[in-house]
């Protein structure tokens, strides 16, 4: 690997990082090639148990799950699962799921409603006055003028209301077919999580003894996988699998890179 | 009350979510689907919950269907009567047939 840190650079299996201003999570960035300005790493691309394990620090959380089954993945295991996983995911990347989505035909009916209504009082406003105009023998002429055409506008307002409320039907139609297919996808991912879990169970189970073997061989105070403290965790998975991309490591219990690198089967960046 | 459906299990972990956080308002719960109270603050949830997930959230009003007012009295008797029938394998359409009660495919086509 080769490094370079503002300016300097640094080549080699097992590189000492810990003189320098330099944070372990801005040495993973690099590493994944989305390091700040300034660090550059040259390096194999870091994979899946890189993404589960990160960087080796006291306080690191490690899924141990998860991280088991890369570590088993990255030393060439398979599960009996992987077939179905492979077909689910075919299948789910070309399911195509139509838009389910009736908002605008809401909108029209909601104000083809609000209009009608509307209408319907000026109507019968207007009737009102017409009909008062007359008992008081007075000229009604403008106000049934006035009262046709709130008419007329009221019988084009029922129409549009009507129309609206059939193109609602239909969408809610469209939408029933395209929920059918959402939820056909919804069962396929959830095939497929449930496929994934069982793979990672059966895969974290046959590196078990293995990381039992590594917690038990880290340097320090003797340890068990049922407690073993999350840098011990983070270690042993790393001893486990097998990986090319360095390993960055800013508290470890070895007495220097090359020491750490020998111990887990890869580069190190002590930071 | 508010019926929200969810469709996708990101929809559904958020539905899950909002359930917990304002239980005051749900009224059950059944998985990818809630019932919410139908206030204002329920509505709130649930258009809030179709704008995070366009598309795979469904909200529909329910009211409670009282069937003295809003079902025909030969559904009700119908249904009465075919769930007392003497033979238990016996389909609907054939309990019917030659009796006054009403034939499914008429029950079918007829909204409420």
């Amino acid at each position: 690997m080769r490094l370079r840190v503002d300016g300097r650079t640094w080549t080699g299996r097992a590189v000492d990082l810990s003189s320098v201003d330099v944070t372990p999570d801005a040495v993973s960035a690099a590493i994944r090639d989305e390091g700040p300005a300034g660090v550059e790493i040259e390096c194999p691309a870091p994979g899946p148990v890189h993404d589960r394990v990160g960087p080796v620090v006291p306080n690191c959380t490690v899924e141990r799950r998860p991280a088991l089954a890369a570590a088993a993945r990255s030393r060439g295991l398979t599960a009996p699962q992987d077939e179905a996983i492979a077909d689910l995911a075919a299948t789910l990347a070309d399911l195509e799921v139509p838009a389910a989505d009736t908002e605008s035909a809401r909108k029209r009916l909601a104000a083809a409603g609000e209009e009608r209504d509307r209408l319907r009082e000026r109507v019968a406003e207007l009737r009102g006055r017409v009909q008062a105009l007359r008992e008081a023998g007075a000229d009604a002429s403008d106000a049934e003028a006035e009262l046709a055409e709130a008419a007329s506008a009221l019988a084009e307002a029922e129409t549009e209301r009507a129309a609206a409320e059939q193109v609602l039907a239909r969408e809610r139609e469209a939408a029933r077919e395209a929920r059918d297919a959402r939820e056909r996808r919804l069962e396929l991912e959830d095939r497929l999580a449930n496929r994934r879990r069982a793979a990672r169970a059966h895969l974290a189970d046959a590196v078990r003894e293995r990381f039992g073997a590594a917690i038990h061989e880290a340097p320090g105070p003797a340890e068990v996988p049922a407690d073993a403290r999350p840098r011990t965790i983070a270690l042993a998975v790393y001893r486990v699998a097998d990986v090319a991309a360095p390993i960055v490591v800013a508290d470890a219990p070895f007495p220097d890179p090359a020491t750490t690198a020998d111990w887990l089967g890869a580069p190190v960046v002590r930071v | 009350m508010l019926l929200l459906v969810t469709y996708s299990r990101a929809a559904r972990t958020a539905l899950r979510n909002v359930c917990r956080a304002h239980e005051g308002v749900v009224v059950r719960r059944f998985g990818r689907a809630a019932l919410l109270e139908p206030t204002e603050f329920g509505a709130f949830l649930a258009l809030r919950l179709r704008e995070k997930h366009p598309d795979d959230v469904q909200v529909e009003r329910t009211r409670p269907l009282n069937e003295y007012a809003e079902v025909p009295e030969r559904v009700r008797e119908a249904a009465a009567a075919y769930e007392a029938r003497d033979q238990p394998a016996t389909p609907y359409e054939q309990f019917a047939a030659g009796t006054d009660h009403p034939d499914p495919d008429l029950l079918r086509d007829a909204e409420l």
